[in-house]
């Protein structure tokens, strides 16, 4: 231990020798301390993959496997006889875009009408959604569970889509976003046309919306199909789960099969982790979009 | 001009309807969902009720044996400590990352923060797997790691307990610092370039520019990072969850043990006291409010911060 | 015209939302409860329908072995198994009560949560008619059967299944290979004292490689397995006999490096039964289920199964019971099911043979060539007659609400005991401070239970 943090304080002052020496130096030692945070942060993923391929006494052994393995066909096979993978996908789609669409629908509508329409009350229904922002949904967490149970709606998916699906934030967000970016001139030229309300906010308003339905889109959708929490309490039927809670039964009594986890691992981050990369910028932007736009 | 009024005012009267149709979900939704919930929690944790059986009116009992378990103290302080620790790598490391990406001191600053901000977008469950496997006593890459050094195996997630929160730290700031790293960065690009290098040719150096001029431009926004994680810490839940193995009690000597799950834990998973877990639920409650007060007081500043800067 | 139309539009889309909550609602309030009285119990194949039943591993297994026996029966049933994890479970089974809805037809409970179950006016009472659990009784091992009676003795609401005799599960190859005896009487005699169990501990032990048992503390907690936590004023007690002395050898153990210093229930330990760095493992004869079916398939005849290690009297580690929920729609197959499996010779060892569920109703024990019988799994040894034996000497014992929790303890007290490097005694002060802590909110909903049945007087 004292050799590494011995070793860790004389790589830092080198470091900070080199980049006062020379620019280039300067560059150089930025370039390891990224590179060193970036490695960090990708050895957890690394290691993923590779324990994916391996067996779990391989993975059980000293010092563990580091490179991949030859066991990815018997992994994907226990997996497949463990858990109904496809099924779980299948609810975590359910339930992330039946939740996702009904967000962007409500928010909108409602942003919309607060920031277009002028309605007695406006201002005051306006500061109880900000009001409501600021109220902790843990407060209620037991009647609510307690009602959804009384619903009928444990073990059901509408448990996860309804309650949240307007929330205050994207109401807050969609407005903002309306206020800046829909013309009212451009609402009145269409009502002088003739087009109904309805027909204004579909054809003219959302297509407006599309930066917004997307930021906010992905910050919902990642929240959703990532929740945890929510899920354990309400889903508790096997062929109900979200990829979160099937994980979690890998892990259990019958023994871990810890290849065969770290595969289903894989395939339940792999289709968000490749949509991120392939459009970072756009997941970025729309995942912090609550706090950096206000 | 009469007839044009009160065209007008039957027109705004139908409009309003399409109006109150259009936000009137958000509030019937909030009434049955969240404020029926909210009200009921209250009068529900002045009994003692299984869920199942007759429901006995215990006053604030439930509130003095909240006070009165030690476990809930371990929890709180688990929770606030948790919380605390692993803010300061993520405040700090998110600062010092944007500093450097917005300096245009490196090339291919994308893929740097493409890959701080993966971990984002990963589902904490699987998260939380790989690093039980990563902090593994016998077989952890980690312990591996430190016996290259001559260090003997710690035993991170079993041990006295103590070292599970070191885990979950670890584990939160890997999550976390990448998201704070690209709203500091968002902000970071607000700031005119003028000021840097107006700052370059007085001879600052990056440290001063970070200090006297980043930093205090950018408080409102550090502010609400702040308040978020704050907010946040409170459900603390999943990832030291998994990493003691589903355990509820937090893994050995309630090392883990958060305020989430101790309440959770009561009611409905594991316990039947529902009347008791409403209670703990508003005493979490009611420290996030403060909290809030706390958010006011500094948007209030933030606002100030704001028209100060013309931002 | 557009205008309104647009109104309208609007309206519906709200109402929408409003109906599906409130059909949802409807949807999902009726209860359970089906006209069981009109079963008739002497014609098998009329009992019809399908039942759900749920429950953790190796349960499942325990029941598809009996299954063939049980459709002999009764033709007309069909079986649909829900199994998941032992907490996951007793979670479902527990909201799905509350909800009154979702419950399998017929739940496995294990016997720590026996006393939170055997009150709750969610599951059916077995003694009413046309049950009649009364005339079971005396068929079943006694102490299980005390268990399942209510506080006023005027419901029996769980059926028992199995006891689980604490026995030492060890790696016979293993001990070969050390230079150990492999026979069971001797692996007892050999370990029968602490001296002994560290001398074999530090015989089989290869730093960082291999070790006697996953945790030490559960040698500790095996002293407790019998439960009885509580006495029946519901006093907390934890002084047993030889504590200390057990302490003492659980404290050397961990200086020692001899245990692999990793919950019994782990990913790493569970990982470690397979593949032979963990040499032995303290639990209830169920265990051996485990082994076969999920844990360590491909070990057959490499283990062996001997009486407990430290001269640890006969104790019986959990143990399950079946029950049927209030709600169930089809009482008369679940009752079906549950009287064979658990009420018939042949249900009871069909499962018996299949995952070392050691049953709880006596007459099974007259099928004696299934009790001597050797098993190849376990090296050849005749582990059936050993849990037998131990079954005999099994006392009965208090079952409260708070087991579950104090149970939970033990592991998480003594381990914070062993890092602090507190004695033997200050250990055992830390389990019962620990205890008493995590126990305080149970421990007044038992008495409020108790007293709405009328039988506490304090």
């Amino acid at each position: 231990m004292k050799t590494l943090l011995i070793g860790i304080l004389i790589i830092a002052v080198v470091l900070a020798v080199i980049s006062k020496i020379h620019p280039i130096g300067k560059k150089v030692s930025l370039y390891i301390v990224l590179g060193f945070i970036a490695l960090i942060m990708l050895i957890p993923f690394y290691m993923m993959f590779v324990m994916a391929t391996h067996t779990t006494s391989e993975i059980y052994s000293f010092p563990p496997a580091m490179w991949f393995g030859t066991n990815i066909v018997t992994n994907l096979k226990n997996m497949i006889q463990a858990v109904n993978f496809p099924l779980s996908f299948l609810n975590s789609c359910i339930v992330t875009f039946g939740n996702v669409i009904l967000v962007l629908f409500f928010c909108s509508i409602g942003g919309y009408a607060f920031a277009v329409y002028q309605f007695p009350g406006r201002k005051v229904l306006f500061a109880v959604l900000l009001g409501t922002m600021m109220v902790p949904w843990t407060a209620g967490i037991i009647p609510w569970f307690i009602m959804m149970s009384k619903l009928g709606w444990l073990n059901s998916f509408q448990a996860l889509i309804i309650p949240s699906c307007a929330n205050a934030f994207g109401i807050f967000w969609m407005r903002q976003y309306c206020q800046n970016n829909v013309p009212v001139s451009l609402v009145e030229a269409a009502r002088i046309d003739g087009c109904s309300e309805w027909t204004i906010f579909f054809r003219v308003i959302a297509p407006i919306l599309k930066p917004a339905y997307a930021s906010l889109g992905i910050m919902q959708f990642v929240n959703v199909w990532n929740d945890f929490m929510q899920p354990l309490m309400i889903l508790r039927r096997p062929e109900k789960m979200t990829l979160p809670l099937m994980l979690k039964t890998m892990v259990g009594d019958r023994g871990t099969d810890y290849g065969a986890l770290m595969f289903a691992s894989t395939c339940a981050v792999l289709p968000l982790l490749i949509a991120f990369l392939s459009a970072s910028k756009f997941f970025m932007s729309g995942l912090t979009s609550g706090a950096v736009k206000e | 001009m009469n007839t044009t009024k009160k065209k007008g005012f039957v027109y705004t009267l139908k409009k309003n309807k399409v109006a109150y149709a259009y936000v009137a979900p958000f509030y019937i939704l909030f009434a049955i969902f969240g404020l029926f919930p909210i009200v009921a929690g209250f009068g529900l944790s002045f009994f003692r009720w299984d869920g199942i059986g007759p429901m006995h009116f215990n006053g604030v009992t439930n509130y003095i044996n909240l006070f009165k378990d030690s476990l809930f103290w371990k929890a709180l302080s688990n929770t606030l400590l948790i919380g605390i620790l692993a803010h300061i790598p993520i405040l700090l490391g998110g600062l010092a990352l944007a500093y450097i990406l917005n300096s245009k001191l490196v090339e291919g600053e994308n893929i740097f923060k493409t890959i701080y901000f993966m971990p984002m977008v990963t589902s904490s469950v699987a998260i939380s797997i790989i690093f039980q496997n990563l902090f593994g006593n016998n077989y952890g890459i980690i312990n591996w790691f430190l016996s290259l050094f001559g260090q003997k195996a710690i035993n991170w997630l079993g041990g006295d307990g103590s070292l599970i929160k070191v885990a979950v730290i670890v584990m939160f700031a890997w999550k976390w610092v990448g998201w704070n790293m690209v709203i500091y960065l968002a902000g970071m690009q607000g700031i005119s370039g003028d000021i840097y290098e107006a700052a370059k040719i007085d001879g600052a150096s990056d440290t001063r520019v970070m200090f006297s001029i980043v930093i205090p431009l950018l408080k409102p926004i550090i502010v609400f990072t702040i308040v978020q994680s704050s907010i946040g810490m409170f459900n603390l839940f999943t990832e030291p969850f998994i990493l003691t193995n589903s355990s509820w009690t937090g893994g050995v000597n309630n090392g883990g043990l958060t305020l989430m799950m101790y309440l959770l834990n009561k009611a409905p998973q594991g316990g039947n006291s529902y009347g008791y877990a409403s209670a703990c639920a508003y005493v979490i409650t009611i420290m996030i409010v403060i909290i809030s007060v706390f958010v006011n007081k500094f948007s209030e500043e933030k606002d100030e911060g704001r028209r100060k800067y013309g931002k | 015209m557009k205008k309104r139309n647009m109104i309208k539009k609007g309206l519906a889309c709200v109402m929408a939302a409003t109906m599906t909550i409130g059909l949802a609602a409807c949807g999902g309030s009726n209860g359970g409860g089906d006209d069981v009285s009109e079963a008739d119990f002497s014609d098998p194949e009329s009992i019809k329908g399908t039942i759900t039943v749920g429950g953790w591993p190796s349960g499942d297994d325990g029941f598809e072995a009996a299954m063939e026996g049980f459709h002999k029966v009764y033709p007309n049933i069909e079986v649909e198994m829900q199994f998941t994890d032992t907490t996951a479970h007793h979670q479902a089974l527990q909201t799905a009560l509350s909800a009154g809805d979702g419950a399998p037809d017929v739940a496995m409970v294990e016997g720590a949560h026996v006393a939170e179950y055997r009150e709750s006016s969610a599951l059916t009472n077995l003694l009413e008619e046309p049950y009649n659990a009364g005339e079971l009784e005396k068929d079943f091992v006694k102490f299980k059967w005390d268990q399942c009676k209510s506080a006023d003795g005027s419901a029996v609401r769980l059926i028992p299944w199995d006891v689980g005799p604490c026995t030492y599960f060890y790696r016979t190859d293993i001990f070969e290979e050390c230079g150990l005896p492999t026979d069971p009487d001797e692996v007892a005699e050999l370990m029968s004292t602490w001296d002994g169990v560290l001398e074999v501990a530090r015989k089989v032990n290869i730093p960082g490689k291999r070790w006697l048992l996953p945790d030490a503390s559960y040698l500790y907690f095996e002293l407790f397995c019998n439960r009885d936590y509580y006495d029946e004023d519901l006093n907390l007690q934890i002084e047993r006999d030889g504590d200390l002395d057990c302490l003492n050898a659980v404290i050397k153990m961990r200086e020692e490096g001899l245990d692999m210093n990793v919950d019994m229930w782990s990913t790493e330990a569970t990982a470690a039964y397979g593949d032979g760095s963990l040499v032995s493992v303290c639990t209830g004869g169920w265990f051996g289920g485990f082994l076969k079916t999920d844990y360590a398939p491909d070990a057959s005849g490499k283990w062996g199964v001997a009486k407990m290690p430290g001269g640890v009297k006969a104790s019986n580690w959990g143990g399950s019971f079946l029950v049927i929920p209030e709600q169930s729609k089809n009482k008369a197959a679940a009752w079906a099911f549950v009287k064979y499996m658990l009420a018939t010779k042949e249900g009871q060892n069909d499962i018996f043979q299949a995952v070392d569920y050691f049953p709880a109703y006596t007459p099974a024990y007259e099928d004696t060539e299934i009790y001597d019988a050797t098993d190849d799994y376990f090296s050849g040894q005749q582990p059936k007659k050993l849990w037998a034996e131990l079954a005999k000497e099994l006392k009965p014992v208090n079952t409260t609400m708070m087991d579950t929790t104090a149970e939970g303890c033990i592991y998480s007290s003594v381990n914070a005991g062993l890092e602090q490097g507190l004695d033997a005694e200050g250990i055992r002060d830390l389990v019962k401070s620990d205890i008493e802590k995590a126990t305080a909110e149970v421990k007044e909903q038992q008495i409020q239970t108790l007293k709405d049945a009328g039988v506490w007087d304090k």
